[in-house]
């Protein structure tokens, strides 16, 4: 049984340590599984669909980035719950299946998550059944599931796993968040074997909101497009096994990445709106890029945040090209639509499998970028490519901003 | 790993002096209850309210003019937090990050747009409500305010999510990720919430009293009086709940000598493995257990048994003092304040 008692020893007495990942496991509308993902990015596929879920007719948006049920065949530990009731610890359990498929032998000492809406979508089948004067015979599962860490608690242990579990919620960055505090904790020599990542699951109040807003597109997503008209959202879950170096390479283990930077930021200009100068995501890159060491030429692709929402993209764009102007950039939610707290850990299940497949994703239906900044877009069709070093960048509600820097894993 | 606890703060239904509330929790005294009316059946519950007198200052700041209960919560627990540890976030020389802990969220705001949707459509959403349902407005509201352009997180789950927020301010602090950290927690009530926790079986309408409040701590690496989390472990069934507890517990007195305990029982259903682990592991030792004067507000009140913890190490000469938590979805975890 993992102990995390470990982390009571002082961390800083210790050199901090090279931080690998050795499985990963994700599921996204590209696919589910790492190779699946990874055909759909070759191929450049549009994964987005009409939302089916919940009437949308008087909407702004009508589509999404959606998985279907067919696809989740795993089943968690709480067998006599109805399957529709599990559906984000379906996406957690798949993920972490296959990455517990690769690496049997992990025991997590702690399990670190990233969510926006967590079980919204259990709280909302509460509330219309609170409402209804009707209580539901499944509503206490629905209470009980509805806590962000709930999913991830049932998917631990039908592993058989007891680690604690940490939830990040920096709603959009969480996602890169996690990966980037589990970075730390195995960097400082708190822990020695984290799991990490995020989940979310397509919902009818999030959807709502950003209908809301009127950051919700009517046609296409086109992230850096000078025409883009907002995003569409998505949902998945992506989950990465960190560890040192020292242990991967002592126990003869693949490495399939390394973490070598991470950096966040906070940007004070608008709970919903980033500071149209750039800063805030300019800063997390900075930081980032300063966290690893490295020079910021040498970093050759970036997978933007890139909603495809006006206010973003030209934020975001302005701070890629200050700090990276040479990187190639694209925006992977065109394929898939923005899965908020997922987006950051499967952007990076998308870095590692670029780097380790030779090719960069594809920044879907994109023409012509705004004419006051240039980035470097991979416009249409993956690019083959030998990626070494790439960075990913976070932007989320209430200026929450991280990027994080993966390099390729020793042959 | 241990870091030390600089300033403390808090608003809740007993008041917002940390010295004088913890005066009356030590006198058994309790909160005055008030009266929540459910919107159509008219049941009513009891619960423990902050004074809107004792947050009504920082509704006027720019940041919350429109935002929800649980953001003002926040945010004034925070000031006094900071005003106790005598620093200023705007001294250009110092790092800060702000770390805010929740259970439930702004439930308010969340049911009062989900209403709309559901009465007339997913695309009658109000766009002012939507912004403050997201966890981390409250964070996002405090780092305008402060100025604190550094990390920003905020953490969710039972009641250990205070717990975790301490251990991953820890991580920051010693890392040199920041140099004073703000770690906030905050809570409110709302009908929607005791009926779910009712329905759920725990209770709500006898014991425990559910609560609001605001509890904040400022971090840094040097001081006197220091705080060191055990992150705990996952469990699904009262047994392995009580053998967590024993387990972090036990992680503790492996650096300390503990002299009392600050607990997390509430006089509801999930007290038995904490009260349990408590007596084998320490077997009969002094004891508080603040929720039954500040009513149950998760994660809120794990922050505010840290808070008791430190004054009354700082106060009755007691070296050290643990704080188990059992949270009511699946996690336990504890930290030890001591004063060295």
């Amino acid at each position: 049984m993992a102990s995390n008692h470990d982390s009571l020893m002082d961390a800083t007495a210790s050199p901090p340590h090279r931080v690998v990942i050795t499985a990963m496991g994700c599921l996204s509308p590209l696919g589910i599984g790492v190779s699946s993902t990874e055909v759909s990015l070759r191929s450049a596929s549009d994964c987005i669909t009409p939302v089916d879920a919940f009437d949308v007719s008087a909407c702004q948006g009508k589509t999404a980035g959606q998985i279907p049920d067919a696809w989740l065949t795993s089943h968690c530990r709480d067998a006599d719950a109805p399957e529709e009731i599990n559906r984000a610890a379906r996406f957690l359990l798949h993920a972490m299946e296959e990455a517990h498929t690769a690496r049997p032998e992990f025991e997590p000492e702690i399990a670190v998550i990233g969510t926006t809406s967590g079980g919204m979508l259990l709280g909302e089948r509460f509330f219309r059944s609170a409402v209804s004067g009707l209580p539901s015979r499944r509503a206490a599962r629905w209470v009980r599931a509805y806590v962000p860490q709930a999913p991830v608690i049932d998917a631990m242990q039908s592993l058989g796993w007891n680690a604690p579990c940490r939830i990040l919620s920096n709603a959009c960055a969480s996602g890169t968040n996690a990966l980037g505090h589990a970075f730390s904790l195995v960097r400082t020599g708190k822990n020695r074997r984290v799991v990490c990542g995020g989940y979310d699951v397509l919902c009818q109040l999030v959807f709502a909101g950003f209908d809301a807003l009127r950051a919700y597109t009517p046609e296409l997503c086109r992230p850096f497009d000078s025409e883009r008209s907002g995003l569409v959202l998505g949902e998945g879950a992506a989950i990465f096994f960190l560890e040192t170096m020292d242990d991967a390479v002592a126990a003869g283990r693949p490495v399939l990445a390394e973490v070598t930077g991470y950096g966040s930021s906070t940007d004070n200009h608008h709970l919903t709106q980033p500071n149209p100068d750039g800063s805030g995501p300019r800063l997390a890159m900075q930081r980032a890029i300063a966290d690893a060491g490295i020079a910021a030429d040498t970093i050759d692709y970036i997978n933007a945040h890139g909603t495809a929402t006006p206010f973003n993209d030209a934020c975001e764009a302005r701070a890629i090209a200050d700090v990276c102007p040479s990187a190639k950039v694209s925006s992977t939610k065109g394929q898939m639509g923005h899965s908020l707290g997922a987006a950051g850990a499967i952007e990076a299940a998308v870095c590692v499998i670029a780097m380790q497949n030779q090719f960069l994703p594809a920044n879907l239906h994109f023409r012509q970028g705004d004419p006051d900044t240039s980035l470097d877009v991979i416009a249409g069709q993956a690019l083959p490519a030998s990626p070494k070093r790439v960075m990913s960048n976070s932007l989320g509600f209430g200026g929450a901003n991280a990027s994080i820097i993966l390099e390729a894993g020793p042959s | 790993m241990s870091v030390a606890i600089r300033g403390c703060g808090w608003v809740t239904p007993m008041g917002a002096s940390v010295d004088a509330v913890c005066q009356a929790i030590l006198r058994g005294e309790c909160a005055d209850p008030v009266t929540l009316t459910y919107p159509d059946s008219g049941r009513t519950l009891q619960c423990l309210r902050v004074p809107e007198a004792d947050i009504a200052h920082v509704a006027r700041f720019p940041r919350l003019r429109r935002s929800s209960r649980i953001s003002h919560l926040a945010m004034t627990a925070a000031l006094a937090a900071i005003a106790d540890s005598g620093l200023d976030p705007a001294d250009p020389n110092r790092r800060w990050a702000v770390l805010f802990a929740a259970s439930n969220g702004g439930v308010v705001y969340t049911r009062k747009f989900f209403a709309e949707l559901a009465n007339r459509g997913t695309h009658a959403g109000s766009p002012l409500l939507f912004p403050e349902t997201v966890y981390n407005a409250p964070a996002s509201h405090i780092a305008a305010h402060l100025g604190i352009t550094g990390t920003t997180s905020t953490m969710v789950g039972d009641a250990t999510v205070s717990i975790q927020a301490l251990a991953m301010a820890e991580d920051l602090v010693n890392s040199g990720g920041c140099d004073s950290c703000l770690v906030v927690a905050a809570e409110e009530t709302d009908w929607i919430l005791a009926e779910a926790y009712a329905v759920w079986g725990i209770g709500g309408f006898v014991r425990p009293v559910f609560a609001d409040g605001a509890a904040a701590v400022v971090l840094e690496r040097e001081g006197d009086c220091r705080v060191t989390c055990d992150a705990g472990s996952s469990y699904s069934n009262s047994g392995e709940a009580k053998s967590a507890i024993v387990r972090s517990l036990q992680a503790l007195t492996e650096i300390s000598d503990v002299h009392s305990v600050v607990g997390s029982t509430s006089g509801g259903k999930f007290d038995t493995p904490e009260t349990r682990a408590i007596a084998e592991v320490f077997g009969d030792i002094p004891q508080t257990h603040p929720k039954f004067s500040l009513g149950e507000a998760f994660g809120t009140s794990t922050l505010s048994q840290i808070i008791m913890a430190t004054r009354m190490v700082q106060s009755l000469s007691l070296s050290s003092i643990a704080v188990p938590v059992l949270g009511w979805n699946g996690q336990c975890a504890a930290a030890c304040v001591q004063l060295h």
